[in-house]
Parts: structure tokens; sequence; C-alpha cells
């Protein structure tokens, strides 16, 4: 039997009705996907492109005009669909004057988890995210990447089968996001399903198994991410120790075998690969 | 769930309040009654230019108490100036905005009668315009008249509280030099629920030095067996002697004179 | 209840530090305590009464303002900060939301109401104690103020603050914004605290159709007047008000706070967060 999917949108469309003439937005326009489980799943898109309006369809926070939406198979308008997602928005402001313990508890009873059960989870999300020694130190006094961090560990903290993020590097530096990409992979890793929604793409290149592009609140691709980026595929063949005669060789070479080339780019290394090195080294020394 | 039109909601909200507020209505009736009855009818017209729609707007707030309390700190501010049109206006408009409390009435009375009086007098002293003493006894008698109104009208909302009759018989006593006038005030004092007992020798004593000693004779026989025995206040001892005089002022033979029951 | 109760928890202690709140109760009991200014006034007993009218007067303004103006901030705060959308987005009714905020604010409101009636009833005590030293023949029957008139006091305020943040509740569930909520809020305990005027005016016999319009007004609104008991409390001019019906009231009270909550709930429901 095939395992039902963690999402499924049918025909999804959501329109909203703007000023006295009733002059209609069209947030979301007959989008259709299907996010398997235990995968990580992106969704992209420009500002606007109808990624947020998608992701509240889907918890229920705002009504479709058209389709459907299911949770593991339950209608995502029931109560009862919510007790196996965990949900982390973009930039959430939490209450400051909680403790990061406190934050988690509260939200932990929110999902219903007992009081024993509540505790020990509580410990092992600080654990997974990295925040034992901050958990008692109220969130007015955390970094954006510890906002984030927490914020993430809200979402988990019942354990939920499904996890979204919307934007959860948002603001973060490189070394955070980096923390961040683990925390989901090990989600992966325990059997989870993310639904990831970023701008951050060399992540997503990371971290999703499926993609979906949205644009203007239609889907213009989507489906295993190394499928799509093998259509676009071109080869790369890296020369160490370049000069402008190896150069001259090699394009000559590939010419006489009949191999087309488009171009020839100098790869000086990503500025994000020297951040990361440094921050690594300078983390070691101290 | 289908979500329902805007207009259904709307409708649906109006009649759900409408129901409440008729079910609810009813079944409130007593205590809102027993509310309306501990709020005077107010008289927006003499109110006057003291009626500003903040002023109406807290009245009905809950504030109006408050406001005739800050009235009547602003008419003791007038008072301390001695500025006696603003004073009467101030303490007119304290009485009017709330005519519950028994002191304003009988203070603002007070300040008309006596204080307001001295301060024209006053007035025309320093201007020079003063120039004969029947004009000083005209401004008295306009006070003193002027306090006596402002009572009666305090008796719309405190019927037959004995303490305004005696504000009134003592303005015609002290000011007014009418002491037969003075006595029916004391006399209505006396009859009234909870009078005091000094109202009725009052009466009785103003009734004889005004010429009247037979009715002061009457009222005194007809009063002495309703006092009580066992009440220092009644001074019964004193009530008894003061009948004896009369009946010898009055010339009564033994026979006919008062017997203790 | 556990989902309310946590709700209620952490509104109760987000309002509390709000300084607005914290400005708004010290302002009251400055206000309160100014009442001692009527010292120099020399009113004998009566001064009394006017300590009284000033601290009643105190909760009724300063718990309408911030009965109104928390309740609206907090909710689109919420929706702001987002953390409604981590709240809703949870296995938790709507109903649950919107009642374990508004348990937090009404919380609050008790808190500020104890306060400052508190506050008002030690002041009244000193000062009786005072004037019974300095003129003891204006009290021949001793004390005149009712102390535990008080307490039905503050109990029937308390209702009636619940109303106004459930009342508020019910309009910012209707509202895009915290501004319109507030105005809107602000209007309509004008209109319930004027249904005085209303029924004087349908007495009036005026034309059918404005008899009517009144009399629908006075059936919507919830009647603020009734909540006036002040001046028949403490130092009541006649007969004090009776136990029956300041339950009544107090019911009175109770049944709007159910019926605007639910009515908040049934509209909050559409609204899409």
């Amino acid at each position: 039997m095939a395992e039902i999917p963690a999402i499924t949108i049918e025909k999804l469309t959501k329109e909203y009705r703007l000023g006295l003439r009733g002059f209609v937005v069209r947030a979301v326009d007959d989008l259709s996907l299907s996010v398997p489980t235990n995968s990580v799943f992106g969704l992209l898109g420009p500002n606007g492109s109808g990624k947020s309006t998608t992701i509240k369809a889907i918890l229920g926070l705002i009504r479709p005009t058209r389709g459907s939406l299911q949770i593991f198979g339950s209608s995502s308008s029931s109560i009862v669909s919510r007790q196996r997602v965990g949900y982390l928005p973009e930039r959430p402001d939490f209450y400051q004057f909680l403790t990061g313990r406190e934050l988690i508890h509260f939200y932990g009873k929110l999902s219903g988890l007992a009081d024993v059960r509540l505790e020990e989870r509580t410990n092992e999300v600080l654990h997974q995210v990295n925040l034992v020694d901050a958990a008692d130190r109220s969130l007015s006094t955390y970094s954006k990447g510890m906002l984030q961090r927490i914020g993430l560990a809200q979402a988990i903290v019942h354990d939920p089968d499904l996890v979204i993020l919307d934007e959860p590097t948002a603001g973060v530096d490189p070394l955070g996001a980096e923390a961040m990409a683990d925390i989901i992979l090990a989600l992966k890793a325990a059997g989870k399903t993310v639904l990831l929604c970023s701008h951050h793409l060399s992540q997503v290149e990371q971290l999703c198994d499926s993609v979906a592009i949205l644009y203007k609140g239609r889907c213009l691709v989507q489906g295993p991410l190394e499928e799509l980026l093998e259509r676009n595929a071109a080869g790369s063949i890296r020369i160490p120790h370049w000069s402008p005669e190896v150069e001259q060789q090699a394009l000559e070479a590939l010419k006489a075998a009949g191999i087309p080339v488009e171009g020839v780019r100098m790869d000086r290394g990503s500025l994000e690969a020297l951040f990361l090195e440094h921050a690594r080294k300078g983390g070691r020394d101290r | 769930m289908t979500p329902m039109k805007p207009v259904f909601r709307f409708g649906l909200v109006f009649l759900v309040l409408l129901l409440t507020g008729a079910l609810s209505r009813a079944w409130v009736r007593p205590a809102w009654k027993e509310v309306l009855d501990g709020q005077p009818v107010l008289n927006q017209e003499s109110l006057g230019a003291a009626a500003g729609q903040g002023i109406l707007l807290g009245l009905f707030g809950g504030f109006r108490s408050l406001l005739a309390d800050m009235a009547w700190i602003q008419t003791s501010y007038f008072w301390l100036d001695k500025d006696w049109p603003k004073t009467e206006t101030a303490l007119r408009a304290t009485t009017q905005l709330d005519p519950r409390p028994l002191y304003f009435w009988v203070q603002g009375a007070r300040i008309l009668a006596y204080d307001v009086s001295n301060w024209r007098i006053r007035e025309l002293e320093t201007s020079g315009q003063l120039q004969s003493e029947g004009q000083v006894d005209r401004i008295r008698a306009e006070q003193a008249y002027a306090g006596i109104d402002l009572l009666e009208q305090a008796m719309n909302y405190h019927k037959d509280n004995p303490r305004l009759f005696i504000e009134i018989a003592q303005i015609y006593h002290n000011i007014l030099k009418q002491p037969l006038m003075a006595a029916d005030y004391f006399g209505k004092a006396a009859s009234s629920p909870q009078g005091p007992y000094f109202a009725g020798r009052l009466h009785a004593e103003l009734l004889r030095r005004g010429g009247r000693p037979d009715l002061a004779y009457a009222f005194y026989t007809s009063w002495y067996p309703r006092l009580d025995p066992e009440d220092p206040f009644a001074m019964r001892p004193l009530v008894l002697s003061r009948i004896r005089n009369l009946e010898q002022e009055l010339g009564i033979p033994a026979g006919n004179r008062f017997r203790e029951p | 209840m556990r989902v309310i109760f946590s709700i209620t928890q952490i509104t109760f202690l987000e309002v509390v530090r709000q300084r607005f709140f914290n400005f708004l109760l010290l302002l009251a009991l400055v206000f309160s305590g100014s009442s001692l200014f009527f010292q120099q006034f020399n009113f004998g007993s009566s001064e009394l009464k006017f300590i009284y009218d000033l601290g009643s007067g105190t909760v009724l303004f300063f718990g309408t303002l911030l009965g109104v103006l928390l309740t609206a901030q907090l909710i689109f705060t919420e929706i702001e900060n987002k953390t409604a959308l981590t709240i809703l987005a949870r296995p938790v009714h709507r109903l649950q939301f919107l009642l374990g905020k508004f348990l937090g604010i009404w919380l609050l409101m008790w808190v500020f109401v104890l306060v400052v009636t508190s506050l008002l009833g030690v002041i009244l005590f000193f000062r009786e104690s005072a004037l019974l030293h300095l003129t003891p023949d204006l009290f021949p029957d001793g004390r005149h103020t009712r102390y535990g008139d008080l307490l039905i006091f503050g109990l029937i305020q308390g209702v009636r603050l619940g109303v106004i943040s459930a009342m508020t509740l019910f309009f910012t569930a209707l509202s895009r914004s915290t501004m319109y909520a507030m105005v809107i809020s602000f209007m309509g305990v004008m209109i319930c605290q004027l249904q005085y005027i209303a029924q004087e005016a349908t007495l009036a016999g005026r034309s059918w159709f404005y008899s009517a319009f009144l009399q629908i007004i006075q059936l919507v609104f919830p009647n603020f007047s009734l909540f006036n008991t002040s001046d028949l409390l403490v130092f009541p001019s006649g007969d004090a008000l009776s136990m029956t019906s300041s339950w009544m009231i107090m019911g009175y009270g109770v049944l709007y706070i159910g019926v605007l909550l639910g009515l908040a709930a049934m509209i909050f429901q559409q609204r899409e967060v």
C-alpha cells in the first residue's frame, strides 16, 4: 500500500478581496503538490509568490477559496491534523519575558504533553538545538540565531511527524545557518518530514530532496531536486594550477573531440566557504 | 465548515444580542429599579451653562457623585475668594448635578443666607454705595429668601427631612426676625419622622415669644405625653416646668391645669 | 482546560509587565490617594463620601481604559508577533485561545480592582478614625462607612470590567487594526453607559420609528448604568443596594461575558490569521 503523503495539496486557490470594490488578488492559483513522508521538501519562490499563504492554508490558519489540503490524509482544517505538525513562522517574536525552557514548556502544554513527558522532551530538544546552557536565560538576552533555534525547539517539542519551517535561517549568520541545517538533517534521519521555505538557495540545494518553485501564486516546476537540476546540468572540469596556456590547450583538446564549450570560468572558491573555514578554525582555537 | 456570509454573521450576532437583552431585561428588572430609584432625575435645564458635553457624559458614565464633589470643591474656592456670583452658580450646579447629599443643600443655603449677604453688604460699603440701613435689611432679606428657596427645592429630594425644616426655621429666626414663621418650621421639624426633641421645644418657645403663648401651651400639653420618659434628650422635666410657667402666664385656673398622665 | 490555563497564565504575565498597565495603576493609586487633599476643606463627615467618590470614580475610569486598551492591543500584538500563529498551528481551538486571552486580562482587572479598592478602604478607615477622634459629635452612631459594601462594589466593578474586556474582544475579532478596535470599543462602552438616556427618551414618546430604534439599542447593548451602584453602597443616601440585586447585577454581567465571548469566538473562527 502506497504511503500517505505528509502533505497533499489539490488545486489550491486562494483569493483575497480588497477594498470596497472587491478587487480580487489571487495569492495562490490552482496549486497542486505532494510532499512525501521522511523527506525534506523545499518551497521556493520570490517574495509574494504565495509560499506563506500556502503554508498558512496547510496549517488551517486561512481558508482556501478552492481546493483541498490534507496532512497525513486528514483535512488540514481539522484540529486533529495539527497534532502531528510543528511550525516555525518567519521571524517570530516570542514572549521575551520567558526563559527558553519556559517557552518550550508553554508550547509543550499546548500540544498536550503530560508533565513528565514534557520535562523529558524539553531537555531533549534543548540538547538537539544546542541551547542547554542558555535554557534558563530570558529570551530577551538571546541572539537572532538562538531565537531561531528556540523557535525550532518549540516546533519539535511534541515530536511531530511533519515540521514546517518558514525561513528558518532568515537573519542568521552562516554558522547559525549551518547549525540549523544539521538539525534539519537530523530530523530527516529520525524519520520526520520537513517542509522548508527559504531564500537561502545553497542551503535548500544542500538539504532538500524535492522542491517546488512558485511564482505569482502558480507552481512553475516541482519534483525531485536531482532530476530538476540534471535537466539544466552542465558538466564542469576542474583544472588545478590554471594558467592562460593551460586553458588554451584544454579548449583546443575539447574542440578537437567535438565537445561544445559554453564558457570558461575561474573558480575562486565561495565567500561562504572562506567564512566557515575561518569561523570553525576560530572556534577551535578559543 | 463553510464560512458564513458576512450578512448572515451580522444577522446572527444581532439576533443573539437582541435575545440576550430581551431575556435578561425581564430577569434583572428588580435590580434595575433599585438602581434607578437611587438616581434622582437630572434637571438638565437648571444645569444651565455648567452642563457641557463632558459633564453629561461623565454623569452617565457613572461619575455623577464625583462631578458633584468637584463642583463643590470649586464652590469652596469661589467661597474663599468671596466671589458671590460664581459661588452661587457653582453651588446651584452642585445640587443639580447630585441632589442626594443633604450636605450640599444645607451648606449651600447657609452660604447664600449668611455669607453672601455679608459679602454684598461689604462690597457696597467698600464702594461707598451703602447709604441706609434699609439697603442692608433688603440685602439680608433677599439672601435669606434665596437660602430658604434652595432649602425648599431640597425637599423635592429629601421629603420631610427635619434638618431642612430646622435650617429654614433658623433663617427666619436669625435673619428675618420672624419668630412665628420660625416656630412654624420648628414645629414641622418636630413632627417629622426622626424629628429632634429640641425642635419641639424651640417651636413652643418661639410661639410664646411671638405673642402666642396659648398655642405654645396647647402644643406642650399635647406633646408631653408622647415624650419618652427614658430618653434624657426628651427633657420631660424641662417641658413640664415650661407648661407650669405658661399656665401662670396665661392665668389658667388650678382646676384646668395640665395633669401628668 | 490545561490549554486554556496555560494561555491565561502567559497572558497575565504578559499584561502585568506592560508599562501602560503599571502607569495606569500608579495613576489610579495616586488619584485615590489625593483624596486626602480634601482634609483642607473641613467637610466634616462628608469628607469620607468625597474620598469614596474619588476612589470609586478612579476604578470606573481607569478600569475602563485598561479593559479596552489592553484587550485590543494584546490580540493584535499576538497576531503581529506571530505568536498567535504558533499557538493556533497547534491542536488549539480558537475558542480556547480567546478564552485563555480573556481570562488572563480579566484576572488582571481583578488585581487592579483589588489594589485600588483596598487602598480606598485603608484611606477611609484611617481618615474616619481621625475624624471620630477630632469631631466625635458628628458620629453619634459610630462609624458611617459600610466597609463590607466595598467588597460588593469591588465585585460588581470586576464583573463590569469583564464585560468591557469581552466586548472589546468581540470588536477586536471584527477589526483589522488596534486603533479601529479601540475606537469602536470605546464607542460601544459609551452607548452601553448611555442606556439611561435611551430609556428616558423612549418614555418621552416621540415618533414610533425613533422609539423603536431606541428600544433596539436598549436590547442589543448591555446596560452599563446597571453597574453604577457606587452611590448605593458604602455611603448610601437612602437604602443600600440589596444583596439580591447585587447578585442579579453580577449574574447579568457574567451572562453578557459568556454571550460576547461566544460571539467573538464565532467571528474569530472564521477570521484568517
